[in-house]
C-alpha cells in the first residue's frame, strides 16, 4: 500500500525535494504484536487508545505462528532482550546503524532477523494485517496530513542543518500501541540524502486541530528534528577527534544523578552510559527547543524545555543558552564542551526540581514516591471511585484517600493529587495560593480571571517544601467537569483550562528560558 | 439475574455515558471498543462503575482497561461472570 509518491515541496523559504513514502510492513506488525503481548507494556492512560484490542493482537499472533502466540519461541525472548526500539531497527532493516551492542543482543538480532525473513511467516502476517486494516477501514491520510502540517522545515536553523534532501519513510503499525507511545525512528545518511524511517502506531485518532492530549503535528516535527539534530551533532562531535580516554575522563566528571533519563513517551528509565550519549542527548534536546521556539514561539518552547528536563535532561537549559541565536555551524563545539566541563562542578549541588509539564506526572522519574489523594467534600462518592479506579487501572497506583476536612499541601515529599469543586469554597481556599501564583503569570491571567465561576482547570506545580515532589490539582464546577478536565489536559503544558464555552487554553507557569544555572 | 438484564444494563450505561443517540436495542453487542465505540479512558471507567452500581457488584480496580475488552459482548460477559460470582 504505497500512499504517496515522491514529490516536490516548498516550505517557507526552503525548497527541497522531499520523498515521503508510507507503507505497511508485515515484519513491523509481527514485532509490534510480540512486544505488545510479551513485552510487558500497557496502553497509555491518556491520549489515543489502541485501535486494536489486546485480544485482537493475540489472535493475530496465533494466526501467524503458534510459538510466538504462546511466548515459548526463541524469537519472543529475542524481542524481549532487544526491547522495542532495537527490535524495530531489525524489523525495518535499519539495524546496520547500531553499534555498541553486546553479544547477547547480537544473537537476538540474528534470531529476530532470521524469523522476520521467513516468507511464509511474512505472507501470513501480511494477510492478517490487511484483514485488520480492511475491517477497520484504516486510512493513512491523517498520517500524511500530520507530516505536512508539522512545519518541520519552518525553523531556519534546523532547515539549515537539514540540507536540501530529506526522505521520510513512514511505517505505520496497527498493532503497536498508538503514538506517541508506540513509535520508533532511525536515520541513515546516503550521500547528501538524509533518510528517516519512522515507525508510527496508528490509532485513527490523530488530532490535527491541536485539541487533543498530544498536538500530533507538533509531536511529529519534534521527532523529525530529533534525527536531524542527532545526525548533525554526531558528525560535529566525531570531527572533534576526542580520544576514548578523553571521553572516559570527561564522563567520569558527570555525577550519577545526572545520568538517569527517561525515554521520550516510553516511560522507561535508562542511563547514559557514555560521554557521547550524554552530550548528544543534551544537544539534541536543546536543538529541538530552538526549533520549537522558531516555529511555535517562546511558550511552546518553554514547555518543551520543561519536558526535556523532566525526562532527565537536567542541563538542557545550559546548552540552550550556549546555542543562543547563532547558526549551529558558527558554534565552536570544542569551546562549548570546555565551558561545559568547567561549569559542571558548580552545577552539581543544584537540586533537581520538578518543572512540569502535566505529561511529566506520568513519568517514572517523578512518580516513584508516595501519593496522597484529596477530594473536596461535595465530590460524589461515584466520582471518587471513578478517579481511584482510573488511577489504579492506568497509572498502576492505589493512593490513600485522605479524610482531612481541608486540603493541606504535603511537606514530606509526598505527591498530592487534588480534586476540588469550586463550590467547596473553604476547602478550595487552600489552593488559592497556587491560583494566585499562576495568575501572576500574565500569560494565563486571562484564563483564570473567572476561575471561581466557570473555568475548569488542571495544573501541576512543585511542592514548596519538597520541590522534587509535585501536586496536580483539578478544579471544576461539577463532578462531570472534574472528570473531563482530569483526562483532557494538554501533555506539553503546566496548566490546561476550559472556559464555559469549552474553549481550551494552556501554558507554562514560568519561563526560565534565560535562567543561568548556579 | 438473567443474561439479558446484564446486557441491557451494560448497553444502557454505554449509551448514557458515551452520549450516544440510540436505545439499548440498537446497540450491537459486536460493536468494538476503540472502533465503533470511541470513548476516552475515564469515560470507559465511568461506564464500568455505572454498571457496577446498577448491578450492585464490585469489580477489581486494576482490571478495567478498555483494551481488555474487544466488544460490548465481552464487557457483558465480564459482568455476567461478576454477577454470578457475587450474587450466588
Amino acid at each position: 500500500m504505497n500512499i504517496t509518491p515522491l514529490r516536490d515541496a516548498v516550505n517557507g523559504n526552503v525548497k527541497r525535494t522531499e520523498g515521503l513514502v508510507s507503507q505497511w510492513d508485515p515484519g513491523v506488525e509481527v514485532t509490534a504484536a510480540m512486544w505488545r503481548v510479551h513485552g510487558g507494556v500497557a496502553a497509555p492512560a491518556l491520549g489515543p487508545q489502541p485501535l486494536v484490542t489486546d485480544n485482537d493482537v493475540r489472535e493475530f499472533l496465533s494466526v501467524v505462528n503458534s510459538g510466538i502466540y504462546n511466548g515459548d519461541h526463541e524469537v519472543v525472548a529475542a524481542v524481549r532482550n532487544l526491547g522495542f526500539h532495537l527490535s524495530m531497527a531489525v524489523a525495518t532493516g535499519e539495524f546496520a546503524d547500531y553499534d555498541g551492542i553486546n553479544d547477547r543482543q547480537r544473537q537476538s538480532v540474528t534470531v529476530l532477523d532470521r524469523f522476520l525473513s521467513d516468507e511464509t511467516m511474512r505472507s501470513a502476517a501480511r494477510v492478517a494485517t490487511e484483514r485488520i486494516i480492511a475491517a477497520r477501514e484504516i486510512d493513512l491520510t491523517p498520517v500524511i496530513r500530520m507530516h505536512d502540517a508539522s512545519r518541520y522545515s519552518d525553523s531556519p536553523r534546523l532547515a539549515h542543518i537539514m540540507g536540501n534532501n530529506l526522505e521520510v519513510r513512514i511505517v505505520p503499525s496497527v498493532l503497536a500501541l498508538p503514538a506517541p507511545n508506540g513509535k520508533s525512528g532511525f536515520y541513515r545518511s546516503v550521500g547528501d540524502l538524509l533518510r528517516l524511517t519512522l515507525v508510527f502506531g496508528v490509532a485513527n485518532q490523530i488530532d490535527l486541530e491541536g485539541n487533543g492530549y498530544v498536538d500530533f503535528p507538533q509531536w511529529w516535527r519534534l521527532g523529525v528534528w530529533h534525527f536531524i539534530g542527532r545526525r548533525y551533532w554526531r558528525s560535529r562531535l566525531d570531527a572533534l577527534g576526542l580520544s576514548p580516554s578523553d571521553k572516559q575522563q570527561l564522563f567520569a566528571m558527570i555525577p550519577a544523578d545526572y545520568l538517569t533519563k527517561v525515554g521520550i513517551h516510553e516511560s522507561v528509565i535508562k542511563t547514559n552510559t557514555t560521554w557521547d550519549d550524554y552530550i548528544l542527548d543534551q544537544l539534541i534536546a536543546a536543538t529541538k527547543v530552538v526549533g520549537e521556539r522558531d516555529v511555535a514561539g517562546i511558550m511552546s518552547a518553554t514547555a518543551q524545555e520543561h519536558w526535556f528536563y523532566s525526562l532527565g535532561r537536567f542541563h538542557v537549559n545550559w546548552f540552550l543558552n550556549q546555542l543562543g541565536d547563532q547558526q549551529f555551524d558558527e558554534i565552536d563545539l570544542r569551546l562549548m564542551i570546555q565551558r561545559w566541563h568547567s561549569a559542571l562542578p558548580h552545577m552539581i549541588p543544584r537540586k533537581i526540581e520538578f518543572r512540569g509539564p502535566l505529561g511529566a506526572c506520568e513519568n517514572p522519574l517523578w512518580r516513584a514516591r508516595p501519593i496522597r489523594l484529596w477530594f473536596s467534600p461535595s465530590i460524589q462518592k461515584t466520582t471518587r471511585r471513578i478517579i481511584k479506579v482510573w488511577l489504579s487501572s492506568y497509572w498502576g497506583v492505589r493512593p490513600e484517600e485522605t479524610k482531612a476536612e481541608t486540603f493541606k499541601p504535603s511537606s514530606d515529599g509526598t505527591i498530592d493529587l487534588v480534586f476540588g469543586l469550586w463550590s467547596d469554597h473553604e476547602w478550595v481556599r487552600s489552593t488559592h495560593a497556587d491560583v494566585i501564583r499562576l495568575m501572576s503569570n500574565n500569560h494565563i491571567a486571562r484564563s483564570l480571571n473567572h476561575a471561581d465561576s466557570d473555568t475548569q482547570i488542571v495544573y501541576v506545580i512543585p511542592q514548596e517544601s519538597a520541590p522534587s515532589a509535585w501536586r496536580r490539582v483539578c478544579l471544576a464546577t461539577s463532578d462531570q467537569a472534574l472528570q473531563h478536565v482530569h483526562s483532557h489536559a494538554f501533555h506539553y503544558s503546566d496548566w490546561t483550562a476550559y472556559g464555559e464555552d469549552g474553549k481550551r487554553e494552556m501554558g507554562v507557569t514560568s519561563v526560565p528560558w534565560i535562567e543561568q544555572p548556579e | 439475574m438473567e443474561h439479558t438484564d446484564v446486557a441491557r444494563t451494560v448497553k444502557e450505561a454505554i449509551i448514557r455515558e458515551a452520549s450516544f443517540d440510540m436505545n439499548a436495542a440498537e446497540l450491537d453487542e459486536l460493536s468494538r471498543f476503540g472502533e465503533d465505540i470511541r470513548v476516552d479512558s475515564i469515560t470507559f471507567i465511568r461506564i464500568v462503575i455505572s454498571v457496577e452500581e446498577e448491578l450492585d457488584v464490585e469489580t477489581p480496580d486494576d482490571a478495567l482497561m478498555q483494551t481488555q475488552f474487544k466488544t460490548v459482548a465481552d464487557l457483558i460477559e465480564f459482568f455476567v461472570g461478576v454477577v454470578e460470582e457475587q450474587h450466588t
